[in-house]
């Protein structure tokens, strides 16, 4: 590359992008007050903060997702109103959002062109949307650009056959192939294993270097650490700091994020409660169409956390399914024994589970925990609304419940406590507290935390983390499953690594290390194993 | 009850906005808003009569205003309820013939019967849905026309009044029959007027109080959530559709107790249909629903005097003007939305950020 890619004639850094001012609200709601934060060109950005601080939508505005109420965006020293997605690929500006957007059913080839297709020469006189694609000119033009940035991906194969950590590198090739130079990178390590996450890191530092410029939007503290060179703290709608990142740690970027010092949580393994299990299950097939291989055995004692880790989609949904639905999945899975509590559970459904003492944290919030146009009462309501506490025949004692919604919501700290407040008044953190408290109020047995703390802030998560381990030492058995190998680690009794619809690998709690959970969720053996039943 | 508020205070300004918008189209048509303005006045309230009047077409309104509400809670689109209505008043005339003469237990009777009826023929409905998976609004369609088949077949082969001309039943014992409001003068408004307000607080206290209401409601809001939470969505939907089959059968009730006495073939004039627009305009909220229904009832009445006041417009020039308010009050949530979040934002400005 060109040693001043990143510089203009006299040597100074160009700024790739500049944000001023920039505020949006949504209703009542200010998403951004004043955003303002500049990035050179050619470097990685990281653009910090806790949910709710504005940050995804400062980022659409500059993909031009959402219009902005007021502040100006430069791009290349230029002032530029963004309009539309098509306004921003034209002046070189492209986004790969958490969930990518590919379609599954094409190859790597026709998703990467997709919107940017070449035609014939012969063909310029027919209609654009008749013009059959040139493909081969394409896979020239594609190939080029793997070669030069050092991205390998198969073009021919199906979306569908592809991983995560592929489907990525499709993501960032589709818009290099665009000719995009500025990328933003929406939460991008949400999916991925450690091992692919260092390999994506080494990419974005090559693109870095040949002039693109990079803005990587994520709450992960380590990851911006690693990778990136200087990075904006939103809070409360605001930049309130741009910074080095050669000149500050983790602490130090919790603290502007927060507002204050984090504490650090761990398990002090004092081992179970009791030695009669709450839960037993032997021989469960997850798998729609399972081999003999895929069961998955596991028992939990009273007072301890059984961590699981794995990849998204290896069977953990369907774990929480059998635990929440008995009845409905059973019907269409086998399993040798399946007890709660020390009773067979086999043909019980959900109320009679949460009766006799289920309690579920769900991993999608906003599709299976909660009414959102609702208050939180009603939601405190939501699931337990035959818990004898809360009704008298048919009717719903919402004095009762209202007061346990009060109680609930001074436990875990929801803020505002305000019972009436609609639900998607309260931040994400603070909907997430909510379910907790709802989940924990009636001291359940058994507690399924199923990505607990996926998309809240770091001061919401160190308060489920304290809450968890409070809840264990009172000897609640809890399953925490979750994709973040620090939580697992920090958390866990005993850790179960899921690996194709199976528990594939067992470790004690604070006798394993990322590297080793990582290898053992990308399915690669090593050899420190622990037995399970120890 | 803050954004309720505000979404009362929508949909009056999306009503206002409506009639503005209506005066510009009479304008055009070389007429005087103000007159038209009046006639519709007049017309809807200008006397006891007119008054009665509209309050003659509002009550049916209400009830299968309610019943496609309680289907829309549930996330279906009740369209049977015309079929419903037209088995709930067959049942209720039958029920009036076949029963005993005393007025209490003959009116009990034809009262139970229409429930009973109507929630049938809507848990047929419930149940080709929630358990057989076909769509509510094909077989909505398909069992309004069985229902007014069945039941003309039935009126006219068994119980045709023989004295008459017309497609009719015989009458139920006069002394059954429930007496009109002597207030309202020749108006045929009788005390089944009560049962409107009565049933829409019915189902306001359904939603609020009861388990199964705020399943109902919890299906409606977010069904992955309620199903999370054990509330079996078949089951909820299926409930849905036989109340509203309920609440649709006393719109046959109030016809046949409360005004002609028999069963007329083709009696409503599309008050299923009516009711879907009244529950939308009402918002799904009970009150909403009996506002929205005296509104349509008197948009209804003013227009049929349209036609006799003025020299060049007719009824569907009124139909047109309905249209217009329907339209507004349909996308009033756009109205002042954005106004209010740029407000919002200069404030915020101003007064620099607190926290």
């Amino acid at each position: 590359m060109k040693p001043n890619a990143n510089t203009d004639a006299i040597g100074s850094p160009q700024i790739a992008i500049e944000a001023v001012g920039l505020a949006k609200a949504y209703g009542t709601c200010i998403s951004n007050a004043d955003v303002s934060f500049k990035v050179l060109k050619g470097t990685i950005h990281g653009i910090l903060g806790e949910n709710g601080a504005g940050k995804s939508t400062a980022m659409k505005i500059l993909y031009g997702l959402v219009k902005p109420d007021l502040g100006e965006i430069w791009i290349d020293g230029i002032k530029r109103s963004i309009h539309s997605p098509q306004d921003a690929k034209a002046i070189g500006i492209g986004m790969v959002h958490q969930h990518f957007m590919l379609s599954e059913a094409q190859t790597v080839l026709e998703n990467i062109v997709l919107g940017n297709e070449t035609t014939y020469i012969w063909a310029r006189t027919i209609p654009e949307p008749l013009k059959p694609l040139n493909l081969d000119a394409s896979r020239a033009a594609v190939l080029k650009i793997m070669a030069e940035h050092n991205l390998t991906v198969p073009l021919e194969a199906k979306i569908d056959d592809l991983s995560v950590g592929v489907r990525q590198r499709v993501e960032i090739i589709k818009l290099l192939y665009a000719d995009a130079k500025i990328l933003i990178l929406d939460e991008p390590t949400a999916v991925l294993t450690p091992q692919e996450i260092q390999d994506f890191f080494k990419q974005l530092r090559i693109l870095a270097k040949a002039g693109k410029t990079i803005l990587i939007v994520t709450h992960k503290l380590r990851e911006l650490l690693d990778v990136t060179d200087t990075i904006s703290i939103f809070r409360a709608g605001r930049v309130i700091e741009t910074v080095s990142t050669s000149v500050i740690d983790s602490d130090g970027l919790a603290t502007l994020m927060i507002g204050r010092r984090l504490e650090t949580i761990r398990n002090d393994h004092k081992g179970p409660t009791s030695s009669k299990p709450v839960l037993t299950i032997e021989d469960l097939h997850l798998s729609p169409a399972p081999t003999a291989q895929q069961s998955c055995s596991l028992t939990l004692f009273p007072g301890e956390i059984l961590g699981i880790a794995g990849i998204e989609g290896n069977g953990q949904a369907e774990l929480v399914e059998a635990l929440r639905h008995p009845r409905e999945f059973l019907r269409g899975h086998a399993v040798k024994r399946f007890e709660f509590l020390g009773k067979d559970v086999r043909h019980w459904k959900t109320p009679e589970m949460v009766a006799s003492g289920l309690g579920c944290i769900p991993a999608d919030r906003h599709h299976e925990g909660l009414l959102l146009d609702r208050s939180a009462v009603q939601n405190f309501a939501l699931g337990h609304e035959n818990n004898p506490k809360f009704r008298s025949g048919p009717f719903l004692r919402w004095k009762q419940i209202r007061a346990a919604t009060a109680t609930g919501m001074d436990i875990c700290q929801v803020n505002p406590r305000l019972p009436d407040l609609l639900l998607k008044d309260f931040s994400g953190g603070n909907q997430q507290k909510l379910i907790i408290a709802r989940e924990i109020h009636d001291k359940p047995r058994l507690l399924i935390a199923f990505h607990p703390t996926r998309g809240i802030d770091v001061g919401a998560i160190e308060l489920l983390h304290k809450k968890l381990l409070e809840l264990r030492a009172e000897g609640m058995a809890i399953i925490l499953i979750s994709s973040e190998l620090e939580e697992i680690l920090a958390l866990s009794d005993r850790i179960a690594v899921m690996e194709n619809y199976r528990i594939s690998r067992t470790f004690l709690g604070g006798r394993c290390d990322e590297t080793e959970l990582g290898l053992a969720m990308s399915g690669s053996h090593s050899d420190r194993e622990v037995p399970f039943e120890s | 009850m803050k954004a309720k508020l505000l979404a009362f205070r929508r949909s009056l300004t999306a009503l206002i906005i409506g009639f503005l918008a209506s005066a510009v189209l009479i304008l055009c048509v070389g007429e005087s808003p103000r007159h038209i303005l009046q006639i519709f006045l007049n017309g809807a309230g200008g006397s006891a009569y007119d008054f009665g009047l509209t309050l003659y077409y509002a009550v049916p309104l209400v009830l299968t205003g309610l019943a496609v509400s309680i289907g829309l809670k549930t996330r279906l689109f009740n369209i049977g309820v015309e079929g419903q209505l037209t088995v709930g008043a067959l049942a209720a005339a039958l029920a009036g013939i076949v029963g005993p003469d005393s007025a209490p237990w003959n009116r009990l009777l034809g009262f139970g019967a229409a429930l009973l009826a109507g929630g049938l023929w809507g848990a047929l409905l419930g149940y080709l849905r929630a358990r057989r998976r076909a769509h509510e609004v094909v077989a909505g369609i398909m069992l309004n026309f069985i229902a007014y088949g069945l039941t003309s077949w039935i009126a006219l082969n068994f119980f045709k009044n023989p004295e008459s001309q017309n497609p009719e039943t015989m009458s139920i014992p006069t002394g059954a029959r429930i007496p009109s409001f002597t207030f309202f003068q020749s108006a045929p408004v009788s005390w089944v007027l009560i049962i409107a307000p009565f049933a829409a607080l019915c189902v306001w206290a359904y939603y609020r109080w009861t388990r199964a209401g705020f399943a109902m409601e919890a299906v409606g809001s977010n069904p992955e959530a309620a199903r999370y939470a054990g509330i079996s969505i078949a089951t909820q939907q299926f409930w849905a559709l036989t109340l509203g089959g309920m609440l649709s059968g006393l719109v046959g009730f109030i016809e046949v107790y409360g005004n002609t006495g028999k069963f007329v073939v083709g009696f409503s004039p599309g008050y299923g249909f009516m009711g879907v627009a009244v529950a939308l305009v009402g918002r799904l909220n009970p009150l909403g629903i009996l506002g929205a229904a005296l509104l349509f009832a008197g948009l209804h009445k003013g227009s049929l005097d349209l036609d006799f006041e003025t020299e060049w417009l007719t009824r569907d020039f009124a139909q047109i003007l309905q249209a217009i308010l329907i339209l507004f009050m349909s996308c009033s949530n756009l109205i002042p939305a954005s106004w209010q979040l740029r407000i919002e934002v200069l404030k915020r400005r101003l007064h620099g950020n607190r926290d």
